[in-house]
């Protein structure tokens, strides 16, 4: 597979001590990468500096080999918060990206409706986003987010504040809205389970300052069901990630 | 558009209804004035009854006009004025923080001198034309706007500012989509607050200012000749031009801000049915 993302001896200092260290990562076309970590491992640094939104101090980011460093607009971003613009429908909601920049074509308007149909947002098109449930509202935030059509998705936490079985079902509707809309995404999560459930990897940072600490190919055939939650393979993934997390040389106080 | 009956809510039923109350609240309010009247014996040169005040209203009605007119005129520029420009100083000191440090206390200085006072240097600077009347009024309408929509804008999550930045979205479309939608209820609160001060800062304008043909100068001629009904009737009026202001500007604020009351966007701005339905037959798995 071709290289999707290229981030390049990218690195974020503040006042003379790194938020970021030099980190690189090489991220393929189609791959469905999580990053976990505690926080100030600099997870978010490094979405904002993919994102455009963020500077860095040093260093390249790369998306299909064009240098894209500190220029927004050559990703989807989508956030723990739905953000979801109160005054617009769940329609004029996923079609943001578009109409921040310009007017929708017929073309686009009837894709994000076709988008809203077939990912179980039909019936919400015309609705405030106020009457919608939080998993529908991610929903349509995912939607926005895909819609603004770039082959590179940032996820940050997307479903962070959601409880647990609407998580589960947002996963699987998740990997299902990827494998046949194949787009390459980075998701955040603290979630050390739902990591291992999503990825083709899990990059594993640490803070102080913050790194890619280990980078951990799930093999794990897809489609994936909630029956390899507690199978073998899984569970050592999951023990072989919170033993990164929680061995941490500053401290030794955990049991 | 039978699929849209399913969210109907409370808030949906027709406005119809609602007008009872008000007139039902403002009729017993007549009620108690004329009861405390004719229960405590109160003669009419204190206070006039309220059908006494309603024919000194219609006995005088043309001159009672021209004044509301003039005062209106007064009341609706000096509103216009004070709320466009409370909006527009809002934004550019949402804008920048310089601005913002520098204006802040200036504004707060300024609503600490009562108006009154700044009044009457107004018509040494301005004279006995609109002019002073008009910056009176602005004057009270001025603070509130600027106050309320600054903390609308100042409640625009920081993320949603990252999230428009990564879109590549322009400071103008960022600002039409996502920071000026966020003003509109602040702003309606505080244009409601003003459509009722802004009257007392005409009348008030009107007795510092006081030029010929206002309301509040027919008020205080009638007030001067001990004519409580003639008083009475201009306190009517200016009650009615409140009101009105309050109307529309709660209508207006109901057009613009569809969101707080209703599950559904208005007609015009829906997606119809026909077109999602024929394009999901036919290209729904392809990108």
């Amino acid at each position: 597979m071709s290289h999707k993302l290229n981030i390049e001896n990218v690195s974020k200092q503040y006042a003379g001590t790194y938020a970021l260290a030099p980190t690189n990562l090489t991220v393929s076309d189609g791959e469905f990468i999580t990053i976990v970590g505690p926080s100030g491992c600099g997870k978010s640094t490094l979405f904002n500096i993919i994102s455009g939104v963020l500077n860095p101090t040093e260093g390249d980011v790369l998306i299909d080999e064009k240098d894209v460093t500190n220029a927004p607009g050559h990703v989807g971003y989508m956030m723990q918060k739905d953000l979801l613009l109160p005054w617009k429908s769940t329609f004029e909601n996923i079609l943001l990206g578009i109409s921040l920049t310009r007017k929708a074509s017929k073309e686009e308007q009837e894709r994000a409706a076709t988008l809203a149909e077939r990912y179980g947002l039909g019936t919400f098109l015309n609705n405030f986003p106020h009457t919608m449930s939080g998993g529908m509202r991610q929903r349509a935030a995912f939607l926005r987010t895909l819609m603004f059509n770039k082959d590179v998705l940032l996820l940050d936490e997307p479903f962070g504040a959601l409880d647990s079985q609407t998580r589960f079902s947002m996963q699987q509707w998740l990997l299902d809205v990827w494998s046949e809309q194949r787009r390459t995404i980075l998701f955040i999560t603290h979630d050390v389970e739902e990591a291992v459930f999503l990825a083709d990897r899990v990059v594993v940072m640490s803070p102080r300052p913050g790194r890619i600490e280990e980078i951990i190919p799930i093999e794990i055939e897809r489609p994936r069901e909630r029956g390899i939650l507690t199978s073998e393979a899984f569970i050592a993934y999951k023990r072989q990630i919170l033993d990164l997390i929680y061995t941490d040389p500053d401290r030794s106080d955990h049991e | 558009m039978s699929d849209m009956s399913q969210t109907t809510s409370r808030e949906d039923r027709p406005e119809k209804s609602k007008f009872i109350y008000p007139v039902i609240s403002i009729g017993a309010l007549f009620l108690l004035w004329w009861a405390a009247i004719k229960v405590f014996s109160i003669p009419a040169y204190v206070l006039p009854t309220p059908e006494a005040t309603f024919a000194a209203i219609i006995e005088d009605w043309p001159e009672l006009w021209s004044g509301f007119l003039v005062t209106g005129q007064v009341f609706l520029f000096g509103f216009i004025i004070g709320s466009v420009s409370g909006f527009l100083l809002a934004i550019c000191m949402a804008n920048s923080k310089l601005l913002n440090r520098l204006l802040y206390p200036i504004m707060i200085v300024s609503q600490a001198i009562p108006v009154i006072a700044i009044g009457a240097a107004l018509v040494i600077w301005l004279g006995f034309g609109i002019a002073p009347k008009l910056v009176i009024v602005a004057l009270v309408v001025f603070f509130p706007v600027l106050v309320n929509v600054l903390d609308g804008l100042n409640t625009v999550d920081k993320d949603m500012l990252d999230l428009t930045k990564a879109m590549g979205a322009s400071w103008f479309m960022t600002f039409k989509q996502v920071q000026l939608p966020a003003t509109y209820v602040p702003l309606f609160s505080a244009l409601k607050m003003s459509a009722t001060f802004s009257v007392t800062g005409a009348v008030l304008a009107e007795q510092t200012a006081s030029s010929q043909g206002g309301l509040g100068q027919y008020m205080m001629a009638q007030a001067s000749r001990l004519n409580t009904q003639g008083t009475f009737a201009a306190i009517i009026l200016f009650a009615a031009m409140g009101l009105i202001a309050f109307f529309l500007v709660s209508i207006w604020e109901k057009a613009s801000t569809p969101w707080r009351r209703k599950a559904i966007v208005p007609t015009r701005r829906r997606f119809t049915a026909a077109h999602a339905t024929s394009a999901s037959t036919s290209s729904a798995a392809q990108r």
